[in-house]
Formats: structure tokens, sequence, C-alpha cells
């Protein structure tokens, strides 16, 4: 399992320097030693900036720095001001977004009572995503003392509200049974939810190790003269201390003039004013009652150790620490028989009634009376001790969480979800538009209708497909703008076709789930970008995509064919998606090697899908196009290129005269390559006298091409070099039941070996020729292969069963990926009611922007400062540009940017980088640089660097500073000769620079 | 509503710590609601300015290569021009064109989808 650990406990100014804030560290701490194969990360607040590097520091030895996570947040948030309302709700949402990038198994929230005056954030799926949270519980003491504790009405209401949400957590850490069990009763809690994992000492409370004039000067410094009871803990009601003075006024003269009573810890003045005169009134004497004041961390077990009997005498408690403090350091121990403290103590000889004075008077002087007694009790007490560790803790906390993610793996299993049909927006081109993508959305629209309430939205309203104008809403570009808040989910179809030009714009608005019917989007973005339709469109995809290193590539037109050719450009756009479907395993793979595979592996993958056809008789068809009955018909579909491998299709047939020796008619049912390569098919074709046997149909329409799939005996479709696009025509075959021969190009590998004569992607034309005469001359084996791969395609592809297949991806996608849930968040926020003015928004924008997760490689910015201040001469300059220019080219696997010092901050030098390497176009602005964890940064200036930990609003992250030196030792630890390389840019520039 | 206040006001916004300081942002919220002047008059004043600037063959030329890379404030320009009457959504064209400098790319994208909810086009 991935555990995230918030550790707000540990930072709040509420409870950091409390218990709340120490079990949590020592709890923390343990789950890491005993975390075994999961995988445990930290989430740190950066309200509370100042804890941010303690704590690191705390941890270093434990968790990889990468573990750890700093989020930020709109500020202030505290609770107890109404004023904070808003944006208390937005770092809500913010929060649990951050929580939801880093994709838990499990939440561990380490306290949810904090907040109310300080900046501390919990709630749990207030996003309406689930994610197991597991809670601490610490005790409900407020709640079963309500007139005590409760008393400020807004105190009352944050109190009820936190308990709202500890009700909404899937599993509560209790410290103790008896916690335990007043969850169970004040809150109602399922037992089965609750789990007590107990909770330890330090381990600097232990049996004496110092020496007697350190003790001497202990006590000296404390004025403890005599032998002395003690007691530590708050000072509280509850703690019943004003019980303890008055049983302790009422021992025995003889007994109580031979001992002191110590009451250790930090007392406000007014309050020590009245303890010393309810004292005194009780009849004890300034040197009987010792209060210490504020004790030192390392002064507590020494004053423990030394005490002759430790009391304890609170009403209620949710775990008692002090206890069992005090029994680790071999001190006899006593206690209230109340709460948790029995089960702390675990001896009934130690307990005595807290609210009956005489009880706690007579087992206080029994014990200092009888040394056999106290022995006992220290004996007991050690032994008792040994049974708590933050080991065993953090492994019953550990257990617990297992076994709730175990049921609820088994439960979500279990239960098919209904969630009814939301509304769906649902982009793509339709029919009459000439794109397959407008016929495949034509065929699933009417099927996915029965999970979504669709609205269609297309370029030009006017649609030809009768089924969908007569059925469905379909609105335009504008319209969708004015209506985004109407959308739950929204799917746009990608492809690399200007009738998708329209869609780019709506994807920045609203970023929707994407079904990506081709890989690569080049042609159809350098497109539009060349023609004016959507200047610049290619140029920005290559950036965001690519990197500098293929704006390099583009100033020079002469590489625009390879580079649309070689460069995907899709990641700009599918990085950003709420999430992504593709048709093929084959499309995942080019994913894979262009984005890496954690960025990639929540993909979905749903097939492609055919509509099955209504099939006339084939005779008649036969009859149309006048193909005897007794000739055999081979077709091959779709337009003619040296991609289709059309002329290695007719040198299989032309072999040994096959062709004229038997009734074979061999149809290419398409349009002609208008090239070299179409050229060259004729010129074949004439030059065998092939006139008769072999065809080109020129653009054959939608009726013809039916035609021709209603009367084949056979097809034969080969591909080269597929970039992940779906063949249509294939499918085609197969839901006419064609028999089929194709090569293994692209996705067509992944079809059952059932429903076609698959060849190797590299196939042998012998091989191809093999097949062919196969086919032709076992009418059984045609027979077999029109049933199977009509089956196939009715069932496994019918629109039907591929809508079922992508309302799970869809719904998938919803619960779980960090942006399809972070366009929930944003829609949550703009529909809170409380008010929000423009800098609650600016910060909440800018906290989303920061806490997202780094998934893909780190960035290393180049800080060009130096460069940017200069105006050089032409032969400098072209020689400062050519040095960068190489190195960018030789980084290319890096992703690398150039950022420039301003007075507001860092920026990137994007106008600077678009003029000085003389770029095809400019690529975007130069914004602030938002740093994420793990990036690296380098001046070309040695004069100037920057420093990480200084720079403002990025304190939290780690950001890797190449540049800066140590004694003779760079302060990276990188190994890769990086480091190196970028010196000696730095001396070539500076070179070149300083050169008159 | 002076551009170089604007830019200090939302400076300081990144110059404290955590953005813990709300006092300068609320005064860049006010500057950038532009309170005190209704809406319908800054955009007439936009609109006449904008008229003004269009008149220049030189600047119409300049203009729209520059939104040509910026298709949403493109769009937002070309409406204004075209329109006679003016119905009264919110624009903020000056804290758009400061911020997309100031904020972060990824901030200012989110920012533009909020916008877009909040029908603040």
């Amino acid at each position: 399992m991935r555990i995230v650990l918030d550790l707000q406990a540990c930072q709040s100014t509420g409870s950091r320097h409390r218990g709340i804030g120490r079990y949590s560290m020592a709890l923390a701490k343990a789950m890491l030693r005993n975390a075994g194969t999961h995988d445990i990360h930290l989430l740190l607040s950066n309200a509370f900036p100042e804890t941010i590097e303690p704590i690191r520091r705390e941890f270093a030895s434990l968790v990889s720095p990468k573990n750890i996570h700093v989020w930020n947040l709109p500020l202030p948030v505290a609770e107890l001001y109404p004023e904070n309302a808003w944006r208390l709700h937005a770092a809500q949402i913010v929060r649990e977004q951050m929580l939801a990038s880093l994709r838990p198994d499990y939440v561990h929230i380490t306290s949810l009572f904090e907040g109310s005056g300080d900046d501390a954030v919990s709630s749990i799926g207030l996003n309406g995503v689930h994610i197991p949270t597991a809670v601490t519980l610490y005790d409900l003491i407020p709640l079963v003392y309500e007139k005590q504790y409760l008393v400020d009405e807004r105190q009352r209401a944050w109190y009820y509200r936190r308990l709202h949400q500890l009700k909404r957590a899937d599993l509560l850490l209790a410290i103790s049974e008896s916690s335990r069990q007043e969850g169970i009763k004040y809150l109602q809690l399922d037992p089965e939810k609750v789990v007590n994992i107990s909770s330890a000492v330090d381990e600097c409370f232990q049996l004496p190790t110092a020496n007697e004039s350190q003790m001497a000067e202990l006590k000296q410094r404390y004025h403890l003269r005599k032998p002395y009871v003690m007691y530590t803990g708050g000072i509280d009601l509850r703690k019943n201390i004003d019980g303890l003075i008055e049983a302790y006024a009422k021992l025995p003269s003889s007994v109580r003039s031979a001992h002191q009573l110590a009451i250790v810890c930090s007392v406000r003045p007014e309050e020590k004013d009245r303890l010393r005169a309810f004292a005194k009134k009780a009849g004890l004497g300034d040197t009987d009652v010792i209060f210490t004041g504020f004790v030192p961390d390392e002064d507590l077990p020494l004053l423990y150790q030394a005490c002759k009997l430790f009391v304890f005498p609170s009403w209620h408690e949710g775990f008692g620490l002090p206890a069992l403090e005090a029994m680790s350091c071999g001190v006899p121990v006593i206690a209230a028989n109340t709460s948790s403290l029995p089960e702390v103590v675990g001896n009934s000889d130690a307990l005595f009634d807290p609210r009956s004075t005489s009880s706690i008077t007579d087992k206080i002087l029994e014990v200092l009376t009888h040394p056999e007694l106290a022995a006992e009790l220290v004996e007991h007490g050690l032994t008792q001790a040994k049974l708590f560790s933050w080991d065993a803790s953090a492994k019953r906390a550990i257990a617990a969480m297992e076994s709730s993610f175990a049921a609820q793996t088994v439960s979500s299993n279990d239960k098919s979800i209904k969630i009814g049909r939301p509304k769906l927006a649902y982009i793509s081109p339709l029919p009459p538009t000439e794109s397959g993508i407008a016929d495949y959305s034509a065929e699933l629209v009417p099927a996915l209708d029965e999970f979504y309430d669709l609205t269609l939205i297309v370029e030009e309203t006017k649609v030809s497909d009768s089924w969908l104008a007569a059925n469905m809403p379909i609105r335009d570009a504008n319209w969708f703008k004015q209506h985004l808040n109407d959308f739950e989910r929204v799917v746009f179809h990608f492809g690399n076709s200007p009738a998708h030009a329209y869609m780019y714009e709506l994807f920045a608005c609203r970023p929707g789930i994407v079904v990506l019917h081709d890989f690569f989007l080049g042609d159809s973005l350098a497109y539009l970008d060349m023609n004016g339709m959507m200047p610049g469109i290619w140029t920005q995809a290559l950036y965001g995509a690519h990197g500098m290193s293929a704006l390099l590539e583009q100033k020079d037109p002469k590489n625009h064919p390879h580079l649309i050719q070689r460069l995907p450009c899709s990641p700009h756009y599918l990085a950003k998606a709420e999430g992504v479907i593709v048709h093929s395993d084959y499309s995942l793979g080019l994913a894979k090697k262009w984005m890496g595979a954690s960025e990639t592996q929540n993909w979905k993958l749903v097939p492609h899908l055919r509509k099955s056809p209504i099939v006339n008789e084939k005779s008649q068809a036969r009859r149309k196009l006048g193909i005897a009955d007794d000739e055999i018909l081979i077709c091959s579909f779709g337009m003619l290129g040296a991609n289709k491998q059309n002329i290695r299709l007719l040198d299989a047939c032309l072999a040994g005269d096959w062709l004229k020796q038997n009734k074979i008619r061999l149809v290419f049912v398409g349009q002609n390559d208008s090239g070299e390569y179409g050229r060259t098919l004729t010129q074949l074709i004439q030059k065998n006298d092939l006139r008769e046997r072999v065809t080109i149909t020129g653009f054959a329409s939608q009726e013809l091409y039916r035609e021709y799939l209603q009367a084949a005996d056979l097809a034969v479709q080969l591909r080269t070099a597929s970039r992940g696009e779906s063949s249509g025509t294939i499918f085609d075959c197969l839901c006419y039941g064609v028999p089929l021969i194709a090569n293994k190009n692209g996705s067509i590998a992944e079809l059952p070996v059932d429903v076609a004569i698959l060849l190797d992607d590299e196939f042998e034309t012998p091989q191809l020729q093999a097949a062919i005469h196969q086919l032709c001359d076992q009418v059984s084996l045609r027979t077999q292969l029109s049933n199977a791969a009509r089956q196939y395609m009715s069932i496994d592809r019918s629109p039907r069963h591929i809508a079922q297949q992508y309302q799970e991806a869809i719904e998938s996608i919803c619960i779980s990926e960090p942006n399809a849930i972070l366009q929930q968040s944003l829609r949550l926020l703009v529909k809170h009611d409380s008010p929000a003015n423009e800098s609650d928004w600016l910060m909440t924008a800018g906290a989303l922007a920061s806490n997202r997760a780094q998934l893909d490689s780190p960035y290393l910015y180049i800080d060009v400062t130096t460069l940017t201040k200069v105006d050089f001469s032409a032969t400098q300059k072209r020689a400062i540009e050519e040095l960068l220019a190489k190195f960018v080219r030789q980084a290319h696997a890096l992703r690398l940017e150039f950022v420039m010092h301003t007075e507001y901050g860092l920026h990137y030098a994007r106008r600077w980088a678009a003029q000085f390497f003389d770029l095809l176009a400019p690529f975007g602005e130069d914004n602030r640089v938002e740093f994420h964890e793990g990036d690296m940064y380098f001046s070309l200036d040695p004069q100037v660097s920057w420093n990480a930990s200084n720079a403002q609003g990025v304190t939290s992250y780690q950001v890797e500073n190449l540049d800066r030196i140590e004694g003779d030792h760079p302060c990276s630890h990188r190994s890769d000769g990086l480091i190196a390389e970028l010196n000696q840019l730095r001396e070539n520039v500076n070179a070149l620079r300083l050169a008159q | 509503m002076n551009e170089e206040q604007l830019r200090a006001q939302l400076n300081a916004v990144y110059s404290s710590t955590s953005w813990r300081i709300t006092a300068p942002l609320r005064a860049v919220s006010r500057l950038v609601q532009a309170r005190g002047m209704s809406r319908a008059e800054i955009k007439v004043h936009l609109v006449s300015a904008l008229r003004l600037l269009a008149k220049s063959a030189f600047l119409r030329r300049l203009g729209k290569r520059v939104l040509s890379y910026f298709p949403s404030l493109r769009n937002k320009v070309q409406s204004l021009l075209l329109q006679r009457t003016l119905p009264a959504p919110v624009i903020h064209v000056t804290a758009e064109h400061v911020t997309t400098s100031l904020l972060s790319t990824e901030t200012v994208a989110i920012l533009k989808q909020i916008k877009m909810l909040r029908k603040e086009f």
C-alpha cells in the first residue's frame, strides 16, 4: 500500500509542542521503521513553513526526501474567524487535491482536532472522492464534559464540525481501549472500525542512570529537600489536582512532615496563586507543596526517577502517558480507577477512586508506609511498561489499515456503481464531416446514450446522421463555453485531422477526458498553424511536448516534414487531460515510450467498435458490379499509397501467371496515390496487360464501398509504418464477414488469431502469396473465417459492449485521476456560496498549480540573465547561440528551460529565447517559474546564483542547485557528468561573452 | 489603476512567506475589480481606447500579430470592437495582461478554467 501520513499535528501551533504532536511524531517514526513493503509518504503543510526543515531533519534517516511532500494553501484559514470561511473551504479542497495527486491507498490523519485558531486544515472526502482514511482518536473529553469544555458557541460549532469529519473516517486508531469504547459509545462508531493501537513512552524514560551528585543538584534546583510524591500533567479541572492536594493534606502529620508534594508542570501565575491558596486552606505550608513550573525535557525523567511515589488522580484520560512514563522509570505509581488508567497501570492494587479524597489519601499512605508494596508496584510497573512500545503501536496501526484496505477492495469489487446518467459533453466531429472519427462517433453515441445524458459539441451544428439529428442536443463550441458548469463529464475525441481544430481552445478552458484516435497530431497541428487558422498552435505543442530542442529544429522549414513525422505533439495535451482512453495496446506502447510509464499507467484501453451492417445477398452485389459467380474477387480497401503496400499485393498475385490462369479479379477499392507510387502501380498493371483482371476504382462512394464489401471473396489489407491509428477498413472487412489477410502492423497484431490470417508485420512476399492461394482454394476456410469474424465483431466490438467499457473507463477516471478530481473541485469552489475575492482565487489557483505532484522527469533551469542584458556583436551572438543550441540538442532527454531573474523573481526567458535563437514563432510568455520537487538549477553567470532556500515561495521544495560549490566540491551528488558539461558550457559561454 | 502599482502589489503576494500577507492581496483585488468605477464604465473606456488604436494601420497589424498568439484575448478584443450596445459581462483585460506574466504558466491555466466556470468572459 501507499500510505500518506498527514503530519499537521506535528506542525500546528496548537499541537506541535504538546502530547498530540509528540504522539504523532513518535508513531510516524515507528510506522516508517515498520513499513515493510509499504510505501510511506509524509505530507506537510506550508502554512507552518518554520516547521518543515526541522521535520525533514527528524525524518532524514527514516524516509527518502522524495517521499516528503509539502503543499501550499490559501491563507489564513483558522476556522474560528468567520471571514476565513471561503478560504478554509478552498484549502480543504486544495488539500484533498494534493492527496489525490499522490494516489494513496490509505491516508492517516494524525489529528483531526486542529485548526480552530491556527491554519491546520483537514477534511475527508469533501470533493466527493473517497480515499480510505484513518484518524488517530485521542479522546472525546470535550464531548463527554460538554458543559465545561464547549462553552463558547463558535468553539462548540467547530468541535461538532470536526466530529462530523471524524465520523467519515474509514478507520479510527484509538490510543487506548478506553478511548476506543468512548468512540463507540459517544459517536456510535462501528466497533470494527475502531482499533486500539495504544501508546508508548519515549526511550528517555528508563531506570536511573544519573549519579548521586547530579540528582542532588536537580533536587536542589527544584527545592525538593525531602522524599517527594510527584504529579505531572496539565492543569485542568479533570486532572483533579485540587483533589490530590486535599488528599495529601489529610495524610497523618508524621508521614506528611517527612515528604513533599511536587506538582511538575508549567502553570500560569494566577493558577499558581489559586492552587497555593487552596493548599494553604487545606493546611499545607509553602515547602509542603512545590510547584516546579515549566521543566525542560531532559529534567523530566530525572524527576520521575527521584520521586518516592507518582500519583495520577485524573478523572478522565485518553491514555495517561505520565503514569506509563513513571512506571518505565522504576518508581511506584498509583492512579485513578477511571477511563484508560486501569489498562495502562494494569494492577488493581495501584488504583483508587479519584472522586473520594479518603480513597486517594489511603492509597498514598499505604504505599509510603509499606516499602514491600512500593517494591511490588515498581516491579509490576516495569513488567507492565514492556507491553507498550511504539513499534507495537505502529504495527497495529499498519495492520489495521491493511485489513481495512483489503475489506474495501473486496466490497468495491462487489458493488456495481450506480450513478444514474451523468451529463456528458461529447466533443467530436460528426457526419457529414469526412472523418473516420465522425463515423465512429455516429456509431458510438446511440449506445453511449444508455449510460449518459449526452450533449454533442460540434463545429457545425448541421449533422447529417438522422438518428443523431433527431435525438441528441447538438451544440457548438460557443454554446459549450457558456455552459461548462452544466457538465459532470467532458469527453474529447482527438484525431490527426483539422476537423478537430475547434476542440483545442475548448480543451484549454475545460481539459476533459481524451479519447485518442491518433497518437501523432503533428500533421493537423502544423496544417492549422501554417495556413493561419490557428497561428502558433504547432509551435506551442512542439514546445510543450518536446521542449526547446524541437523548436531549434523547427527553425528550418526543410525539417518540417520530418518533424511532423517524428514528433507526436500529443503529450502537450495529454499531460493535462483528465484521463486518456486509447484503442489499442500499440498506442499505449507509443505513449509509454514518449511520456513515460508513470504518466501513462492509468490510461484506459477501449477497443475500436463497429456496428454490424445489414448485409444483402452477395450475388446481388456481384451482379451490380459485374462479377461472375465463378470468379474469385480479391479486394484491397482504402486509399492507395506506399504505406498500404499495394504493389507488394500485386507482386504476390502476379507471380507465376496465377492471376491469368485462374478466374481471379483483383480490385483496389479507393483513390489511387497521386504521386510516384500510384504511377508505378498503374504502369505495372498496364505492362502486364492486366486491365481486365486488376482495377483501381478511384474515389469510392460509401455505396460503392459497401457493394464491394458484400461482393468480395477475400480482402488483403497491408500496412506499414503505422503510428497507432486504427484501421477502419479492417473492421469493415471483419464485420461484413470478408475473409481477411492482413499483416500485424501496429494494433492489428492485437486481433484474435482465429478471425483473420495474420502475417508477420515484415512478411515475405511468398508468405503473402501462399496465404492468398490457400484462401482462394479452400472455400471451407473462407466460410470459417467469415463466421468467426462476424461473431467477433457483433459481440466483442458491438457498440453496446464498447459503450459499457467506455462507461467503466470514464467513471474510473473520474474517481481516481488527479486531473479529473481537480475539475470537480473547481466546480465545487465556484458553486460555494460564501464570498471570495479575487485574491482568494489567486491564492487558491496558485496553490493548486504548485501542489501538483511531479510525475515526469525533473526540469533543468538554465539561468541566462547574463545573456539577456547585453547587446552582443553579430559574431559573438552567433557563437554563443551555437554553443547553447548544441547543448540543448545534446541534452534533449532532459527537460531544459532558459530562465532569468526579474525584479519579481525567477521567470522564463521565452521571449528572449525566441529572439536570440531566431525561432520561427514566439512560444509563450515569460511566466514565473513554478518549481517542483527535484528540479535543477544552473546559472551561466558564475557571479550570480540563485539560492533555492532563500527564494520566495519555494522554501519548501528541494531544488537541486547544480552551480553551488561547497569547499571544492559541488553540492550536488549527481554523477552522470551533467555538472561537468554544464560547467564546460558556462566556461565557453563566458569566454565568448567577455571577448572583445 | 497604475500598472506598475498593480505589479508591485501582485509581487507582494509572492514575496510574503506562504502568501500570508493578505492586506496587499485585498488591495490587489480591489484594483483588479476596479470598484468605484462601474463595469460598464470600464468597458466604455476600453472600447474607445481599442477603437482609437485600431485606426492606426501599423498598430492594427502589430496587434493582430500579437493577438494571434492569444486567441481568447483576440476574441475578446474582436468582440469588443464589433459590439455596438454593450451588455455587462465581467472583463479583466488589464488583470489578465498583468497576471499572465507574473504568475506561473500552471496558475494561469487554472485561473483561466476558473474564469470560464465563473462565466467571466
